[in-house]
């Protein structure tokens, strides 16, 4: 499965809980949903896309520590649903 | 129905919206037959068909899938279900420390909140939640209280309002419409009538018809 689609799963499920980008990462590849682990660089990217592309994701900066966290859309819950709502572990 | 168990029937070869579809379908308890014309008629279960040579899906095979795939995806939705509830129990424990609910750190503290919930081995997290939801529903129970007894309260006080305003009404309409009033000195006057029916004669006047003796003293 492709890591795009176990991200969205993962955030949407857990709407509205904000994660940062290496949080995701370990909860994505702990999963054992993807066909290839993912890189902190695949994850952003794909973050990023989910976000720019397809707004199922949205970046927030946590200003006291100036982190980003992710968190899902609205769109993007409904995205997860609509497409069998894949349970990441 | 695992999104990487590998499922070695036929229908395990479909593509992951298709099982998705069928498990939703059977779910929804659509019959064998209704769903056997369904799904060999799709274009994805053609391109099983012709990838592995093998024939159309039968009642078989449907069973075999409600014993393996199917279950798992129930196992599945369940496990989904179970992470949904305790997303939404997060969320509103986080909303009730104050703050705004929908600033990252509300966010960031529910995501937080979450994970300890998901890493509690099974008995202490439905431990956790039903004693966080008794929390809630206690909570809620008291505000209910309190809420009935402030309503009690502005109840109260509308009735004093109401009680004044009358009584104030009563007075400004006697100086300066019924005092001046002939028929009404005449019926003060007459000492032929007792209490009670000076009342009621005085009652008709100011209230015309709407005015309903009371009722007679036993």
């Amino acid at each position: 499965m492709n890591s795009r689609t176990v991200i969205l799963a993962f955030l949407a499920a857990r709407y509205p809980a904000a994660y940062d980008e290496n949080a995701i990462l370990q909860r994505v590849n702990k999963s054992g949903l993807l066909d290839t682990p993912a890189t902190a660089d695949s994850v952003r990217e794909e973050l990023r896309m989910l976000s720019n592309r397809f707004k199922f994701v949205e970046p927030e900066l946590e200003r006291v520590s100036g982190e980003v966290f992710w968190t899902s859309t609205e769109d993007g819950k409904l995205e997860w649903v609509r497409t069998g709502q894949l349970h990441v572990g | 129905m695992s999104a990487t168990r590998y499922y070695r029937s036929k229908i395990g070869r479909l593509p992951f919206a298709i099982r998705t579809e069928l498990n939703e379908r059977i779910r929804d308890g659509a019959t064998g037959p209704v769903i056997l014309g369904w799904l060999n008629g799709t274009p994805e279960m053609t391109a099983v068909r012709a990838e592995t040579g093998c024939a159309d899906l039968n009642a078989q095979n449907l069973t075999d899938w409600r014993n393996t795939g199917y279950a798992d995806w129930l196992d599945e939705q369940d496990k989904t279900e179970r992470l949904r509830s305790m997303a939404s129990l997060s969320q509103s424990i986080v909303a009730q420390t104050g703050g705004d609910p929908a600033a990252v750190g509300a966010r960031i503290l529910t995501a937080k909140l979450l994970d300890a919930l998901e890493e509690a081995n099974p008995v202490t997290q439905g431990e956790l939640v039903k004693a966080f939801s008794s929390l809630r529903a206690g909570e809620n129970d008291a505000r209910r209280t309190e809420l009935a007894g402030e309503k009690q309260q502005i109840d109260k006080e509308r009735l004093a309002l109401d009680r004044q305003k009358f009584q104030s009404q009563t007075v400004t309409s006697f100086m300066k419409k019924w005092y001046s009033d002939d028929r009404i000195r005449a019926v003060m006057e007459n000492k032929t009538l007792d209490n009670d029916a000076q009342t009621a004669a005085l009652g008709k006047l100011m209230f015309g018809e709407l005015w309903d003796d009371p009722p007679k003293k036993q």
